[in-house]
């Protein structure tokens, strides 16, 4: 079997701020809510404890956000997936909840440079001022869904893989040098 | 307007382009007594459109100061807003230009299908390959060429777009006997059942298979246009009426790549990739199973939307574009080609088998279509039955559809094609 390709298999693009395709990246999307052992599975799997309201709690290359009252991502090494998900079957055993891979179905993104804001400023509704350290805020680019969040001095930003080709190029088109705010 | 022109042509000088006002308005304006600039604006909206004025005022102005007999700053301006300056047509244009003027929806074999020359036809956002017509063939012509290779030796469809909802938890069998027309609580793991969908009216509004994957695990498969609103009404019932219910949903369409592998040799390209078993004992029609297909973690469902032999193998999506080119490369020698949206319609057609979207335009309901003794058996649980009780349902349509069905095949199902003749 081949290697796992990302849907644009790593494209960049260098405007006034670097525009780069990652991965593929691990998710799992979590569904549960108030369940006892769930700190624990949580940690178990991304090293962090469970986010607050719509804040990402990032370790490394893991992480774990706040997606809704009863849905948490979690991100992680593409290869770790598998083994994660039985691991999170096993501790929550005999509790309603909902853990699936959907680490094929995303693109991922990481915006670079002094002017990554820039990038999201004219493309996203959301108050990017208003965006405190640590928080995901899930609104949209353009015309797609997108969550966002700012990690190692940028953004990493997730969109669905089938439109990886039309946020690439949104996000190429906001980053055109000489487009700066 | 030209030197000399009648009071008729004068009557229609436009002086504000977006609120249609005219020279005459002006004058009117300052005739009936409108003396204020403020006023006049007000009478006539001249300069109260988006542009506030930018385009007009200053030629209103001069109309309002000559029609009173005084110079224009003696008649003042109206208060100056925004826009302050000229702005160009790409800033309010923005990102919709050009390739990213619409967010088109690619599946993980769309590069493949471009360079294999397919003619795309728009599926919601999707874009599907229509047909894969060879050099001098019409699109008619590739299309008869790909149902006869379909139905004689192998297709192969691209199906990912398809919708794939998981539903997951105690009360999910209950949760989907109330979402389909059929029952699927008592669908056996391990199997698939077809189901149809209504809202609340008694309306069609979606299909597919849904398969039992564990206990308390469904993955309902929807039409393509179909996967975000069937997810979001799944949703809404579940939040909004049934919040006690213990249910999860998720949206994994874009999760797994799907190809359909069609026709007589279907089986043979499936060994050939060979890891699991697909015989007839093993896999038999209406069952999905887990195992690897040349390597390939797969998910293959024994289903068939064409009446012939055939599989839908789910990879995932990272590995659907491989995936896909060691089913084409495999299959050279089993006469395989691939097929498009057409083709499947064609083939689903010529079985009788229902399709949405193609003979449900929302004002049709189950028995239109011959389900009407399926949806009947059920147990009383199912959201639209009020609704289908109503007496407007089932009398509705009687003189408004006429079917017909082909007498010499015998293949043929219960349900012949129905049309809407309103």
């Amino acid at each position: 079997m081949s290697d796992p390709v990302s849907a644009l298999q790593g494209a960049r693009f260098d405007g006034f701020a670097e525009i780069s395709e990652i991965g593929p990246v691990g998710m799992i999307t979590l569904r549960a809510k108030g369940l006892k052992s769930l700190d624990k599975a949580v940690k178990a799997a991304v090293g962090t404890k469970l986010p607050a309201l719509r804040r990402i709690e990032v370790n490394a290359d893991r992480a774990c956000a706040w997606m809704s009252p009863d849905e948490y991502l979690l991100v992680l090494p593409y290869a770790d997936v598998a083994q994660t998900l039985s691991a999170l079957a096993k501790s929550l055993q005999g509790q309603h909840y909902l853990a699936v891979d959907v680490s094929d179905a995303r693109a991922v993104f990481r915006i670079d440079g002094p002017k990554a804001t820039d990038v999201l400023r004219k493309l996203v509704p959301a108050d990017i001022d208003g965006l405190l350290p640590g928080e995901l805020r899930r609104t949209r680019a353009a015309q797609v869904a997108v969550a966002f969040w700012q990690q190692d001095g940028g953004f990493t930003l997730v969109c669905f893989r089938s439109v990886a080709s039309y946020v690439m190029g949104l996000l190429s088109h906001s980053a055109q040098p000489g487009s700066e705010i | 307007m030209p030197q000399g022109a009648p009071i008729a042509l004068r009557n229609k000088m436009w002086l504000d382009y977006q609120n249609d006002v005219k020279v005459s308005d002006v004058q009117l304006a300052a005739r009936e007594g409108f003396q204020s600039v403020e006023h006049t604006k007000r009478y006539t909206t001249l300069g109260m459109a988006t542009d506030q004025g930018k385009l007009s005022n200053i030629n209103g102005l001069a109309v309002l100061a000559e029609a009173l007999g005084e110079e224009i700053p003696q008649v003042g301006t109206t208060t100056f807003r925004p826009p302050y300056m000229p702005v160009t047509l790409g800033t309010l244009a923005g990102e919709a230009r050009g390739e990213i003027f619409q967010p088109l929806r690619r599946t993980p074999m769309h590069e493949s299908h471009e360079k294999s020359g397919a003619y795309f036809e728009p599926v919601g956002l999707w874009r599907r390959p229509y047909c894969f017509p060879r050099a001098g063939e019409t699109h008619e012509q590739a299309v008869h060429r790909e149902v006869l290779n379909t139905r004689s030796a192998l297709g192969l469809l691209d199906a990912s777009t398809l919708g794939k909802i998981i539903v997951k938890g105690p009360d999910a069998g209950k949760f989907l006997d109330m979402m389909y027309t059929g029952v699927m609580s008592t669908l056996p793991v391990g199997k698939c059942r077809y189901g149809l969908m209504c809202n609340e009216q008694g309306f069609l509004s979606d299909d597919g298979v849904v398969a039992r994957i564990d206990e308390d695990t469904w993955l309902c498969h929807t039409t393509s246009g179909g996967a975000d609103r069937i997810h979001a009404w799944m949703e809404d019932w579940l939040q909004c009426e049934w919040w006690d219910w213990q249910v999860y949903t998720a949206n994994v369409t874009e999760q797994y790549a799907q190809v359909a592998v069609v026709g007589p040799n279907a089986r043979k390209l499936l060994q050939v990739l060979g890891g699991m078993d697909v015989s007839k004992e093993a896999l038999p029609f209406m069952q999905w199973a887990d195992g690897s297909l040349a390597g390939f973690p797969v998910r293959a469902y024994r289903i068939s939307f064409s009446g012939e032999l055939s599989y839908e193998i789910a990879v995932p999506a990272s590995h659907g574009a491989t995936f896909w080119a060691a089913c084409m490369e495999a299959g050279k020698a089993l006469g395989a080609m691939p097929y498009g949206t057409e083709a499947l319609h064609v083939m689903r057609a010529e079985k009788g088998f229902i399709m949405i979207g193609d003979e449900t335009d929302g004002t049709v309901i189950p028995q239109d279509l011959g389900w009407i003794g399926r949806s009947q058996r059920r147990k009383p649980t199912f959201l639209v039955n009020a609704g289908r009780k109503e007496v407007t349902l089932p009398t509705r349509t009687a003189g408004n559809w006429w079917g017909s069905k082909p007498l010499t095949d015998r293949s043929f199902r219960t349900a012949p094609m129905w049309w809407p003749m309103v």
